[in-house]
C-alpha cells in the first residue's frame, strides 16, 4: 500500500486573483498540473472529467458555495474519494471543525502566504491514509 | 476550466513581481467598484434593497486586499462586509443610520485605494 503521489490539482473559486496567485503559487511545486474553476457547479463538471487527486474549495462562493459543492461531490460515487481542502478567511476554530465534520480534508486559512502554498497543500495531502495506488 | 491566457501568470517573472503586477490591477479594479458602491448607495430602492450583490463586492475586496498586503482596504472592505452580513442574517432592511456608514465605509475604502496608488 502506498499513497497516491498528488498529480493533478483542482482550485476553485470565483475571485479570479486569488485563483491565479494560487497557480502561481502552486506552480512552483513543478510537476503538479493545475486546473482551476471559478464555480462550484463548474468544479464539478470539471472534477468529473478531470478525476483530479485533491480538489481545493474556497468557501463563500455565489451559487453553489464551497461547502455545498463537498456535499454533492460526496454524494456522486465517482467524486467521492477525492480529497478537498477549503481555503477560506472563515478560520475559526469551530468553523474549522465544521469543515472537518463535512468531510474536509483541512482548512488553509487565507489569506495565505503564496511562498508557504505548496507546503501547506502537501502537508495536509500527507495526512492522507495510505491506500492502494490507483 | 477558466481561461487566464491574458492575465494569468507570466512565465519567466519571479512570483513577487506577479502579485505586484496582479495588485495593480486589482487596485483599479477597486477604485471602479468603489464607484459602483457610491452608486449603489445612492440609487437605493425603498424597502427591498438585495444586499447580497453588496456582500459579495465587500467580501471579494475583503480577500483580494488582504492577499495583496493592502491592509487598510482589506479592513476597511472587511468592516463592510460584516455589517451587511449582520444586516442579511437579522433581515433587516438599510435605515438611514446603516446607509450613512456604509457610505463613510465608501469613503474611506476610496481614500485607502488612492492612497495605495499614490505610493506605487
Amino acid at each position: 500500500m502506498a499513497r497516491t503521489q498528488l498529480k493533478t490539482l483542482l482550485y476553485v473559486d470565483d475571485e479570479p486573483d486569488i485563483r491565479q496567485i494560487v497557480e502561481m503559487a502552486l506552480g512552483l511545486a513543478g510537476g503538479l498540473s493545475i486546473q482551476t474553476a471559478e464555480s462550484g457547479g463548474q468544479a464539478l463538471e470539471l472534477a468529473r472529467t478531470l478525476r483530479p487527486d485533491l480538489v481545493l474549495l474556497d468557501v463563500m462562493m455565489p451559487g453553489l458555495d464551497g461547502p455545498e459543492t463537498l456535499r454533492r461531490m460526496r454524494a456522486e460515487p465517482t467524486l467521492a474519494a477525492i480529497p478537498v481542502i477549503f481555503m477560506t478567511a472563515k478560520s475559526l476554530p469551530q468553523e474549522v471543525a465544521r469543515f472537518h465534520e463535512l468531510g474536509a480534508l483541512g482548512v488553509i486559512a487565507k489569506p495565505f502566504d503564496p511562498m508557504r502554498l505548496v507546503h501547506q497543500v502537501f502537508s495536509l495531502w500527507d495526512t492522507l491514509p495510505e491506500r492502494a495506488t490507483l | 476550466m477558466t481561461d487566464t491566457s491574458d492575465t494569468g501568470p507570466q512565465p519567466g517573472l519571479e512570483i513577487q513581481d506577479q502579485l505586484r503586477i496582479l495588485g495593480g490591477k486589482f487596485l483599479s479594479r477597486t477604485r471602479d467598484q468603489t464607484a459602483q458602491l457610491r452608486q449603489w448607495l445612492r440609487d437605493l430602492p425603498h424597502g427591498a434593497e438585495p444586499l447580497a450583490p453588496l456582500e459579495e463586492i465587500a467580501h471579494k475586496i475583503h480577500g483580494s486586499g488582504a492577499m495583496f498586503g493592502f491592509a487598510a482596504i482589506s479592513t476597511c472592505a472587511g468592516e463592510m462586509e460584516s455589517l451587511v452580513e449582520g444586516l442579511i442574517a437579522a433581515k433587516a432592511s438599510l435605515d438611514a443610520s446603516t446607509i450613512q456608514r456604509l457610505n463613510g465605509l465608501v469613503d474611506q475604502l476610496e481614500r485607502c485605494v488612492q492612497e495605495a496608488l499614490d505610493t506605487r
